[in-house]
């Protein structure tokens, strides 16, 4: 218990730190939201100067930031400049988009993989090995941008699946189970790219993790006494493979989402993505801010998330310091 | 100065050693506390060989390491050859630092994988700056035929010796400074028996030729008593009993020197006495 | 199979480093008669059936039922030719014009087509690449340099200074690196010129990575650090400076090999992906991120083809560094 304790409170203190860390990138900003409006002969110093003073942006940085901290408990995460909102308001709308496509898209990828692996790692240099392993190395020399593109070519050319964004222009018109259908149809292109883009990666860790578990002298004395190899694979085998998987499922968090921005902005999928993009260009501050901070929050949950699924899994971690 | 009261001081003096080792948890009250030593007093004179024997974990290796100045005790003192040696600094240590050369347990670890024997040879006179690459050079030459080792063997990798050969090509390189205390820590185990008796011989030799005084560590009593003009017996943390091996096998005190004499395959037959 | 690699690999960074002699166009120059031109085909054979030995090639007129497409224009036939003398670039100081091929004027031999203002995507190709994977080099240099920094101080001398770093190691790691790479990217200038844009891209890429590096190389610097002939130096009397140099930075060899051949495809397609949002290298100066810019319209995407060379060229790059990565790998798992 107190170990679960620990590891939310060092979540907690990564969520303070990286919050610290992006305000500390502001400082290093020479521009800012009104640069381009100052250059603006129509715009008065004035009200720049009184703009500037309602965002809070003349005050000192430890200021600011205090400013934001308290927003953030408020639950508004500060004010966007370019839509006047609430930065939560915006963000969570899309930041629901991007958990379903990645969700979606890491239970795929596991569930392809981790038998893939599986089967690799038993037939090691055997034939089956040896296409797979030359398959998901192929897959991986196909940088991700290829990869969302050469898909949205398919899609165009081929008609076959809705290419771009999430809706089509008359979803309002459509029926609760057309609707849905529709969704999913938008769905399925940015999902294949996400998937196709982890999956080699995945596939490698457990392959690895399965033979290293595999060659344990544990195993060498089971395969001794003759018990039969399934038995020996999912009994045996796996459990003592379970520590790293595990590990990974919170690594693949990471890999996912920073893929998924790309894909969501190339496949115009409304999620953090192009929101981050956007505010980029706009020099949304703010709103900046809280898609990195959103994003680290998910990968940090996703990282409790396998410590618990490890601290459930292995007796050794329960039972603390020998 | 200090080679005229080579003969009258002598080479070693410890007194109150201790020390202890703490193993603390994060975030946890629990503390473990290992004392390695616990208050060792003892007087190596120059020229003998000392043995330190005892179970594992009993503190002699940590012993070793104090006395070759490789780790700080808690309390106590050392003299080697009248100077407080946990006092010296500089330049005063560096020349300390030739006189005193330890042999570490293992020989595939204590030798660079990537070096080549001649540079593993030569490393401490690298290190303190002595002499020409030339002469450097001839020095590994010199020292691997006081060694028994071939010197065109000098461009080979440690991996392309056998144990044996790894352990002489450590006495080679501990050599080079020209020191007059050697510690060997368990330099015999892992050897082969008619390797051992070769190291022994090797060791007497070169006791003999350049007027070395050791200090072996071990876990073995019996070869200890081949070996030795006095043995310690080290349990815990603290010496039990101390004498000559003649005076300990046929007369141990303590319950520790008995324990580890009952544990001789076939004791009788050690030094010859048919008492037991 | 590392050996196709390591050739491979030195083949494409030296036709970008030559990318003045081997290009035929100078890549901003524009063909505004020609924009979308599909890549020119080389003929062997001409209009009435001869077979020719050296390749040439026909101009491109407007199809007359269908304006957006192109026709060959048969009447004139351009061989191709070898060291012209075409636009200048600079060769390690010298103003150079020769060039690996061209055409005759008016003749244009475009092998990759050209883009929206008509300019040679073969020699935009080129070009761009020097930004590319020279990008993706430098910043996996700088990345590489700070971890090794971090990590040998942080393994070597532990404690305080060790937890502190790693600390920050971990707060790095924590952050999708990507959005990372984003925000830290959103703080800098949005207009800037082509030349601080790429010193930026790569200082930002850079920093963004250093922290897994960070990681292992300290895990190596701890565990050489214990090593009994590091011990034995010491008792030497062997200064930090002479243990860090000798004994345990060489160990760390291995683990730096490893991560460069990972980092720097990385890297390279970071540069793609901010350039092809334009956030990285802008106009003029090509990049293959910037290139691949004009894609985000569908109906370009899907038009022509050709546009996606720079995507494509991706990867060879990454299968060579692929196979480098797994070769050092498993040297360094069997290695001592």
């Amino acid at each position: 218990m107190a170990y679960l304790l620990r590891r939310l409170l060092h979540g907690a203190l990564v969520l303070v730190g990286v919050s610290v860390l992006s305000f500390l990138f502001v400082q290093l900003a020479p521009g800012e939201f009104f640069s381009d409006m100052r250059l603006n002969p129509q715009v008065s110093p004035e009200t720049i100067r009184h703009l500037r003073a309602q965002y809070g942006l003349d005050r000192a940085l430890p200021i600011r930031y205090v400013r934001w901290a308290r927003s953030v408990a408020k639950g508004d995460w500060g004010y966007s400049f370019a839509y006047g909102l609430p930065v939560s308001k915006l963000i969570w709308s899309r930041a629901r988009n991007t958990l379903l496509l990645t969700i979606t898209s890491a239970l795929l990828a596991w569930l392809i993989s981790i038998p893939l692996g599986i089967y690799a790692a038993e037939r090691r240099d055997r034939w089956g090995d040896r296409v797979t392993v030359a398959g998901s190395s192929a897959l991986l020399t196909v940088p991700d941008l290829l990869l969302a593109l050469a898909l949205l070519i398919l899609a165009i050319r081929t008609n076959a699946f809705a290419a771009g964004g999430m809706t089509s222009p008359d979803f309002a018109e459509l029926g609760t189970v057309a609707k849905i259908k529709d969704v999913a149809a938008h769905f399925t292109l940015p999902l294949a790219a996400l998937v196709l883009g982890t999956l080699p990666i995945f596939f490698r860790h457990v392959r690895a993790s399965m033979i290293e578990a595999l060659a344990l002298p544990s195993i060498q004395s089971a395969r001794a006494h003759g018990i039969p190899r399934s038995r020996i694979l999912f009994r045996y085998a796996l459990p003592a493979a379970a520590n790293s998987l595990i590990s990974l499922f919170g690594f693949s968090i990471a890999t996912l989402l920073s893929a998924s921005l790309l894909v969501e902005v190339v496949m115009s999928w409304p999620g953090l993505g192009p929101m981050l993009l956007e505010a980029i260009l706009a020099r949304d501050l703010y709103v900046v801010i809280g898609a990195v901070m959103l994003s680290t929050f998910f990968l940090v949950a996703g990282n409790l998330v396998a410590d618990v699924l490890l601290y459930l899994s292995d007796p050794r971690i329960r039972r603390g310091p020998a | 100065m200090v080679a005229d009261m080579v003969t009258t001081e002598p080479v070693i003096r410890v007194q109150g050693l201790r020390k202890t080792y703490v193993h603390e948890r994060p975030f946890s009250r629990e503390k473990f506390v290992v004392r390695a030593l616990d208050g060792i007093d003892l007087v190596i004179s120059a020229g003998s060989s000392f043995a330190l024997v005892g179970e594992s974990g009993s503190g002699k290796s940590t012993l070793a390491l104090c006395m070759a100045r490789l780790e700080q005790p808690g309390e106590g003192r050392i003299w080697f050859e009248g100077q407080d040696l946990f006092r010296l600094s500089g330049p005063e240590l560096m020349r300390v630092r030739r006189h005193i050369q330890l042999i570490f347990q293992g020989t595939a670890a204590a030798l660079n994988p990537r070096f080549s024997a001649e540079e593993i040879i030569i490393e401490p006179l690298r290190i303190q700056s002595v002499g020409t690459r030339t002469e450097q050079r001839d020095r590994a030459v010199h020292l691997m035929e006081k060694v028994g080792l071939p010197p065109v063997w000098l461009s080979r990798r440690p991996h392309q010796f056998s144990g044996g050969q790894r352990q002489r090509l450590a006495i080679a390189r501990a050599l080079a400074l020209e020191p007059r205390l050697l510690i060997l820590d368990e330099a015999f185990t892992g050897l082969d028996l008619s390797i051992q008796a070769q190291m022994v011989a090797l060791l007497r030799d070169l006791q003999s030729r350049e007027n070395l005084t050791y200090v072996f560590i071990s876990h073995d009593l019996s070869l200890m008593a081949h070996v030795a003009d006095e043995i310690a017996i080290f349990d815990r943390g603290r010496i039990v009993e101390q004498g000559q091996p003649s005076r300990l096998f046929s007369n141990p005190c303590q319950p520790e020197t008995r324990a580890l004499l009952e544990a001789i395959p076939g004791r009788r037959s050690v030094l010859g006495l048919g008492q037991s | 199979m590392v050996r196709i690699a390591v050739v491979l690999l030195s083949l494409l960074y030296g036709a970008i480093l030559g990318a003045g002699f081997l290009a035929p166009y100078d890549p901003a120059e524009q063909d505004r008669a020609h924009p979308f031109a599909p890549p020119t085909r080389l003929h062997f054979v001409d209009a009435e059936g001869s077979l020719h030995g050296w390749p040439f090639i026909y101009g491109l007129i407007p199809s007359p039922d269908n304006f957006a497409e192109y026709q060959e224009d048969r009447s004139r036939a351009f061989p191709v030719r070898l060291f012209v003398s075409g636009d200048h670039y600079s060769l390690l100081g010298f103003s150079c014009r020769r060039h690996w091929f061209g055409i005759d004027e008016p003749g244009h031999i475009f092998l990759l087509g050209t883009d929206g203002y008509g300019r040679d995507q073969f020699s935009r190709l080129l070009w761009g690449g020097r930004i590319s994977l020279l990008a993706g080099l430098i910043a996996a240099a700088l990345s590489l340099s700070l971890g090794m920094a971090v990590g040998s101080v942080s393994g070597y001398f532990g404690g305080f200074v060790d937890d502190t770093l790693m600390r920050l190691v971990e707060l790095f790691l924590a952050m999708p690196w990507l959005y990372l790479l984003f925000a830290v990217r959103a703080f800098l200038p949005l207009h800037i010129s082509p030349t601080v844009a790429f010193f930026l891209l790569v200082v930002v890429i850079g920093t963004v990575g250093w922290a897994r590096p960070a990681r292992l190389i300290r895990g190596v610097v701890l565990s050489a650090r214990e090593r009994k002939y590091v011990l034995a130096a010491r008792g030497f009397g062997a200064s930090d400076f002479y243990l860090l140099r000798r004994h345990i930075l060489p160990q760390t060899m291995g683990v730096f090999l490893t991560q460069a051949a990972l980092l720097i495809p990385q890297y390279i397609l970071a540069e793609v992906t901010l350039s092809f949002l334009g956030l990285g290298v802008g106009e003029p100066v090509p990049s293959w991120g910037n290139m691949l810019g004009s894609l985000q319209q569908y109906h370009i995407l899907a038009s022509y083809w050709w546009m996606l060379a720079p995507a494509l060229v991706l990867v060879p790059v990454f299968w060579g560094y692929q196979v480098l990565a797994d070769f050092l790998h498993e040297r360094l798992e069997f290695g001592h």
